[in-house]
């Protein structure tokens, strides 16, 4: 079930009314089983794989509890195995076994792997990064094993943020369904707010630069650099609101019956260098790989060389994380490679650091950073090495927009809502008291405005 | 108060899910959305298909509900049997009775999604006549012979594995196939937030040049088509490049369907197709594809084409806000056929 969808708000308020008119001991219960309905749209089958991991750690949990020493890891690297072993089968088995029948016929020697003919779980790189960071944190002391089956399940499984995030530490999450969410009307307000803001950034921003964006991309062949460098600055913005869409849907509905989930975005693009948009940008992963993986390899406080490769390790694996392909491991590697380059400068020359910069420098070094960020994502957008080539290529062609009809009006309108965009990133705030004029002016703006094509969130895929 | 109202949210939330996921439900809400007049009706179709896609306000225009009139004069004589597969293009226009027909006794209609027409059933010593019919979009999807021959040899489907049969049968319990769309017309279809759509259509189509993707404006802007019949890469496009190898293969397939129905007991396969509105209003880069079937088909087949008749007044039988002709239209194609049936060898 997409966010984006009439099923999605007939289901929310069915399941968000029950939740305040049932005894707060069952509300786990109705929560459960509505995760499962809203997961079960997708592929009913898939919630035996859901299942399976969540048995896994919760008996896991249970014993990392109880054991010490040798055991104790043990039991970690099992229930890791067992959640990084149902990634790839169902995510990387196809990419492995491609790749080493490559190799193979590089060196003479034919492989012959089964193929497995399925469908890649929605969400599956998000739940199961939530269920690690269960095991881990139990492992590492900071969270108790979870007795409740049920209450373990919802946790993996809780709807808002199944399928896209944003991934929860146990810490968080947890406990709040122990506890007794009132009526609270200026919460209500602000998650429904912060809903509308979601759908919002979705089917008015993102919907309509995708519109722009797939017509240039889906026919790079005869299309001119200035349409090239349109079409990549606003993918940069189309998967920004796609995705902090989500993410606002996502908090918004958790808010509305009381939940608090992490913030995911704070403002990226107005990030002065690559370190800082990765503080900003899809916080509940990078903060993921940096407590769990990044600080597990010793973090910076190892030698010079080997904290370099720590960081290229983790933004690699990051790029993999997205997807089973090499264009990802290269959005990647080039992320890896821009912390390197200015952390190199910055110790050479230190007056550069971005955070030394103020007035005319800060915005440039804000632009320079947009630029980068907007370059990976090229990589990001194009899963073929051809298509980029073409797109590198086709920068060369005479600059100016291409000859596909894109219209003025719609790429006018369309940079109106990306300067607005940013400018209420940085100034803009939702509160409950504007909740009265706000909600009818987001409904009329995503009713008016919209593009409603019930398009796919972009990081469902992963 | 707070109960009161999660309770209410509750209710209409539910009532709108189990109604949209119910089949005789909608079947019943649609019949009494489109029966009336009023804003808690829906006006969707009541001005064209083409307005009830698209919503601009300029193609608002009332259409005729009425059927065609039955013709006059007609002979007494009552020798003939027709069995009609058919579209929209007829039983919207037409009502499913013989006396529209010349020296018809009985007829037996069906829609398309229910072919095929089976001649074992009737017993009479009369002529059994079979048309087959189709709008010229449609060709490529309905004149195949596996689509017909499927009914009447149905092989059985495959087994899938369990956790496919598992998945199939929990995804047919809990989520209905067509539940966004019943949702919309549930909730939405009614003619209170036409004026809103007619806004919004307006607004884009002004500012942007965008219309529902459904819907293509005529050069002259008096006139809405289907969209699929003025793309290149639509199948059903009456622009799209047609070779004479695809005009061969589609006679081919025709001519296959009629020995078919030959074989399974009738006496007279005619073949009928609606020409696609823009072929006759926009005939200047048309590909011709209903004429050169009549031409090479010559002969070989029966072909009953109003294109040539219709190209005569073509703005006067087509409506300016619907994929179909109007009652003008439709009386040209049946007087038409009724020529051919006086003609039908006794």
């Amino acid at each position: 079930m997409v966010f984006n969808s009439l099923q999605f708000l007939v289901f929310f308020g069915i399941v968000t009314s029950a939740y305040y008119l049932v005894a707060h001991r069952f509300r786990w219960a109705l929560l459960l089983f509505a995760s499962c309905y809203f997961y079960m749209a997708f592929m009913p089958i898939y919630l035996g794989i859901l299942g399976f991991t969540i048995v896994v750690d919760y008996f896991a949990g249970i014993y990392l509890e109880r054991f010490e020493g040798a055991t104790k890891k043990w039991c970690l690297a099992l229930s890791l195995v067992a959640n990084v072993g149902v990634l790839a089968i169902f995510k990387y088995y196809g990419f492995l076994t491609d790749n080493l029948t490559g190799v193979g016929h590089l060196f003479g020697m034919e492989f012959n792997f089964p193929a497995l003919k399925i469908l890649l779980p929605i969400g599956l790189s998000f739940h199961t990064f939530q269920a690690m960071s269960y095991t881990i944190e139990v492992y590492r002391g900071h969270q108790k094993a979870e007795r409740n089956f049920g209450i373990y399940s919802l946790y993996v499984m809780f709807y808002p943020q199944l399928v896209a995030g944003p991934i929860e530490r146990p810490q968080n999450l947890i406990h709040q369904f122990y506890e007794k969410h009132t009526w609270d009307t200026d919460r209500v307000k602000l998650g429904l707010l912060q809903m509308a803001q979601g759908f919002f950034k979705k089917v008015v921003i993102a919907d309509r630069l995708a519109l722009l964006v797939d017509t240039i991309y889906g026919d790079l062949g005869s299309q001119s650099g200035g349409s090239l460098i349109l079409a990549a600055i606003f993918y940069s913005f189309q998967i920004y609101c796609d995705f902090s869409g989500y993410s606002d849907i996502a908090i918004g509905a958790a808010r509305v019956m009381g939940f608090n989930l992490m913030e995911n975005f704070n403002a990226p693009y107005s990030a002065k260098s690559i370190p800082e948009f990765w503080r900003r940008w899809h916080i509940s992963l990078s903060t993921w790989f940096k407590d769990y993986v990044y600080f597990s390899l010793g973090g910076n406080r190892v030698s010079v060389p080997r904290w370099y490769l720590n960081i290229m390790i983790v933004f690699v694996l990051s790029g993999f994380w997205h997807g089973a392909s090499w264009n990802f491991v290269i959005w990647g590697a080039l992320h890896g490679g821009f912390q390197l380059a200015g952390l190199t400068i910055n110790r050479l020359f230190p007056s550069l650091a971005a955070d030394a910069q103020s007035g005319i420098s800060l915005w440039m070094y804000r632009l320079w950073t947009f630029s980068l960020v907007t370059l990976a994502w090229v990589f990001f957008r194009l899963p073929h090495f051809s298509d980029i080539r073409l797109f590198f290529r086709g920068l060369s062609e005479p600059v100016g927009v291409g000859t596909l009809g894109l219209k003025p009006a719609e790429i006018g309108f369309s940079a109106l809502l990306i300067i607005g965009l940013l400018i209420y990133d940085i100034r803009g705030k939702l509160r409950s008291k504007y909740f009265m004029w706000l909600m009818p002016i987001f409904i009329a703006c995503i009713y008016f405005f919209g593009v409603f094509s019930l398009k796919q969130f972009i990081y469902f895929q992963f | 108060m707070k109960k009161i109202v999660a309770l209410f949210v509750f209710i209409i939330c539910l009532l709108a899910l189990v109604l949209s996921s119910s089949d005789a439900g909608m079947r019943k809400l649609t019949k009494e959305r489109y029966a009336g007049t009023g804003i808690l009706h829906s006006d969707k179709y009541a001005f064209g298909d083409l307005y009830g896609l698209s919503y601009l306000p300029e193609f608002r225009i009332a259409k005729q509900e009425k059927f065609t009139e039955v013709p006059a004069g007609l002979p007494a004589e009552k020798d003939l049997d027709l069995y009609v597969v058919g579209d929209s293009y007829l039983y919207s226009y037409l009502d499913t009775v013989p006396d529209y027909y010349a020296r018809v006794n009985k007829l037996d209609f069906r829609r398309w999604e229910h072919v095929p027409v089976r001649a074992e059933g009737f017993t009479s010593g009369r002529k059994k006549v079979l048309l087959i019919e189709s709008v010229e979009r449609n060709i490529a999807n309905v004149i195949l012979l596996e689509r017909i021959r499927a009914v009447f040899e149905p092989t059985p489907p495959p087994v899938l594995p369990w956790w496919e049969q598992w998945n199939e049968t929990i995804k047919s319990a809990l989520y209905h196939p067509n539940l966004e769309a019943n949702l919309e017309f549930t909730l939405f279809n009614l003619a209170l937030f036409s004026p809103i759509k007619e806004l919004k259509a307006t607004w884009n189509d002004r500012v942007f040049g965008r219309l529902a993707h459904e819907v293509h404006r005529s050069k002259s802007g008096d006139h809405l088509y289907m969209h699929e019949t003025v793309d290149v890469h639509e199948k059903g496009s009456s622009y799209r490049e047609i070779s004479d190898d695809e005009v061969v293969g589609t006679l081919r397939k025709m001519e296959e369907i009629q020995a078919f129905y030959l074989s399974k007991g009738f006496d007279l396969v005619l073949f009928s197709f609606m020409p696609n509105p823009v072929s006759l209003l926009e005939a200047e880069k048309g590909n011709e594809f209903l004429s050169r079937i009549q031409v090479a088909g010559a002969g070989k087949l029966m072909i009953i084409d109003p294109s040539e008749r219709l190209k005569l007044n073509a703005s006067h039988y087509f409506y300016q806000s619907d994929s179909h002709w109007n009652q003008r239209g439709a009386r040209v194609w049946l007087d038409q056929l009724n020529e051919v049936l006086r003609s039908v060898q006794k």
